[in-house]
């Protein structure tokens, strides 16, 4: 069985102009202590991927229209509240791209830590305060027998950030989704997070789904990449053959417009036009406006994903 | 370099920190910028790159004296910036101008785009009637890969990277010579980022306008800058050709920056060099080089001396004790 198992998974924004499917149709599998990068551009259906695994959706602006999603056997999506909160923080963890937003401004970080440790593991106040300086030692903060009782704000970014990755892995989860955990962060802080995080998935075990828009971290963390396009998955493949054999066209047309640091070139590559309006998607592929090898079934029917080799998936019709 | 566009000599800029029960105590202050110099020729672009806090946006908006530096001397096209009034600075404006990144921020949400990108023109008064202008803005649009259909809309129609080519739009309204460009990409996704940046390189080729092009994404500088410097804590750490800091980058800071951008390829992970520590508080320098404390190759001087900007040959500058090229593989 595995960790955790999505299947077809829908989640409809109902907005004034109408229903935009800002979810449609996505499914993958995370086995315990692997990794998944869940990659796209703004808007491509990534974030709110992430929000629902968890049932984190905003309702009732949102919902969750069809699909299941499976962790450790358990059905999320008809789970009831108790067992969800048992499950948010606990056996699910999330960290965010912002820290400030995760972390309460007038607790001091090692009462934060403590407060979910005591909730999800039931350690009394000693203990889960010990706990607190375990978990910020681990996470490399110096000095943590002081550091507990500093507030957030007298703390750097990449600080918070290991504290909210410490509060994060405090109560043992087995699933760490981190969404756009480094993009706040200056690069050489984002090399030490990534570090972090490498380092811990080594000790802990746990299973990890990275959401970003960066390629560059994408290579460098995870096993496996599902790219994203307006609310579909266009690839899924291992992360060495994504990189060395991208086969979707639009996440070809994403490698190529990466800047190199290597090579100058004159001009840099692009992808024509831009994404779709949500309400007004192309009808077929939803890529075919800005494809170079669209043809007539393309604007007519959705490609659905199929093994195109290397055990790479890909939705594409040029590719089938 | 002949006579450059744009000459800058220990440019600095003090923040006063207050403090005290009612905030109007002085605390000491903050020394955002450190004495920095640079020259720019006409048609060239300049990269200042560093991370938070390191300067370079204050030393973009002290360009246009948009912050007024504390010392130093900026020289645009033989005229002392800092020594202009009021109206002489706002007619040499017209030289220079500025694009911002964020262009949900920078555009205002009232104005239809015709006004945005007209705004300088009325500013110096360089349309003669309302048909000029109109012509001239239908003109501009084009130049970024806009049409005449978007004159009457808001900029709340537009997506992140149209936005930006209206600001760009209204950034060449008047025929600049320089323009600052902050971030211009950062805020863009990948695939919108590079149009821009290849839409700034053809604004160069045919109008020859000059780029203070401000960034902490080294990939990006490197496609469109002649030229980079690199700065920590307020001061400039190297200065060099662009394909000169990127073969053989000669401080250990840059030698830094450029091994701990993450590459789009797996088979190449943990070959970093990764940094300990935080960057200082600017209100906290560290005594000495700057970069001390978290140096890997740091020694006994350092915690004393200042590093000069040394010239190393062919216009490459590094500050630093021990600097070496270190040809490092990213």
């Amino acid at each position: 069985m595995s960790l955790l198992e999505v299947i077809d998974l829908r989640v409809h924004l109902f907005t004034k102009t109408g229903v935009v499917r800002a979810v449609d149709g996505v499914g993958f599998t995370v086995e315990t202590g692997r990794s998944l990068g869940i990659v796209g551009e703004s808007g491509c259906g990534k974030t709110m991927t992430a929000l629902a695994l968890m049932r984190l959706i905003p309702s009732p602006l949102a919902r969750i229209v069809s699909g299941t999603i499976k962790f450790n056997g358990e059905d999320v999506v008809t789970m009831d509240p108790a067992r969800l909160r048992g499950l948010r923080g606990g056996d699910i963890a999330m960290i965010y791209q912002d820290p400030m937003t995760t972390l309460n401004p007038v607790l001091t970080v090692g009462e934060q830590i403590a407060e979910a440790v005591r909730l999800h593991r039931g350690d009394n106040r000693a203990s889960a305060a010990l706990r607190a300086i375990e978990m910020l030692r681990l996470v490399g903060i110096p000095d943590p027998d002081r550091i507990t009782s500093a507030y957030p704000h007298q703390l750097s970014g990449g600080m918070r950030q290991r504290v909210v990755i410490g509060m994060a892995l405090a109560c043992d989860p087995k699933l760490l989704i981190a969404d756009e955990p480094t993009t706040a962060l200056d690069v050489t802080i984002q090399a030490q997070i990534l570090d972090l995080l490498r380092r811990l998935q080594g000790e802990f075990g746990t299973a990890i789904i990275l959401i970003t828009h960066d390629l560059g971290v994408t290579a460098d963390l995870v096993d496996e990449v599902m790219v994203m396009y307006a609310g579909k998955a266009v690839e899924h493949a291992a992360v060495r053959w994504l990189f060395a054999d991208p086969k979707h066209p639009y996440t070809r047309g994403l490698l190529r417009s990466v800047p190199s640091l290597e090579l100058r070139e004159h001009r840099l590559r692009t992808i024509e036009g831009s994404v779709p309006p949500a309400h007004a998607m192309p009808h077929g592929c939803r890529f075919n406006p800005r494809c170079a090898l669209v043809r007539d079934i393309c604007r007519d029917r959705e490609p659905p994903l199929a093994e195109v080799g290397h055990g790479t998936q890909a939705a594409c019709w040029a590719l089938t | 370099m002949n006579q450059p566009l744009l000459s800058v000599r220990d440019l600095s800029k003090r923040f006063p920190i207050s403090g005290g029960p009612l905030g109007v105590r002085s605390m000491g202050s903050v020394k955002a910028v450190d004495g920095i110099s640079f020259d720019l020729a006409a048609g060239e672009t300049l990269a200042l790159v560093g991370e938070s806090g390191c300067g370079k946006s204050t030393t973009g908006r002290m360009l246009l004296r948009l912050i007024e530096p504390s010392a130093g001397r900026i020289d645009f096209d033989g005229t002392d910036l800092l020594g202009l009034g009021r109206s002489a600075l706002r007619k040499r404006r017209r030289d220079l101008q500025i694009v911002f990144q964020d262009p949900y921020a920078s555009l205002s949400p009232r104005q239809v785009v015709e006004d945005i990108i007209a705004e300088p023109l009325d500013v110096h008064g360089l349309c003669s009637s309302r048909g000029v202008r109109r012509d001239r803005v239908i003109e501009l649009l084009r130049l970024v890969g806009l049409d005449a259909v978007h004159l009457r809309r808001h900029p709340f129609e537009f997506s992140g990277g149209q936005r930006q080519r209206i600001a760009i739009a209204r950034a060449l309204a008047p025929q600049p010579r320089l323009i600052v460009a902050d971030e211009p990409v950062s805020a863009l996704d990948v695939s919108i980022q590079s149009q821009v940046v290849n839409l700034m390189q053809d604004l160069q080729e045919r109008f020859g306008i000059a780029y203070v092009f401000i960034s902490h994404d080294l990939a990006v500088v490197r496609h469109i800058a002649h030229r980079i410097a690199v700065m920590y804590l307020g001061r400039l750490v190297e200065v060099a050709e662009t394909d000169a800091l990127f073969s053989a980058p000669h401080h250990p800071y840059t030698q830094a920056l450029l091994s701990a951008a993450p590459v789009p390829d797996p088979e190449r992970r943990r070959a970093r060099i990764v940094l300990k520590g935080d960057v200082p508080s600017p209100a906290n320098v560290p005594a000495g080089c700057h970069f001390h404390p978290r140096c890997p190759v740091a020694r006994d001087v350092c915690h004393e001396a200042i590093p000069a900007l040394r010239d190393l040959g062919h216009g490459h500058r590094a500050a630093c004790h021990f600097a070496k090229p270190f040809p490092i593989e990213v």
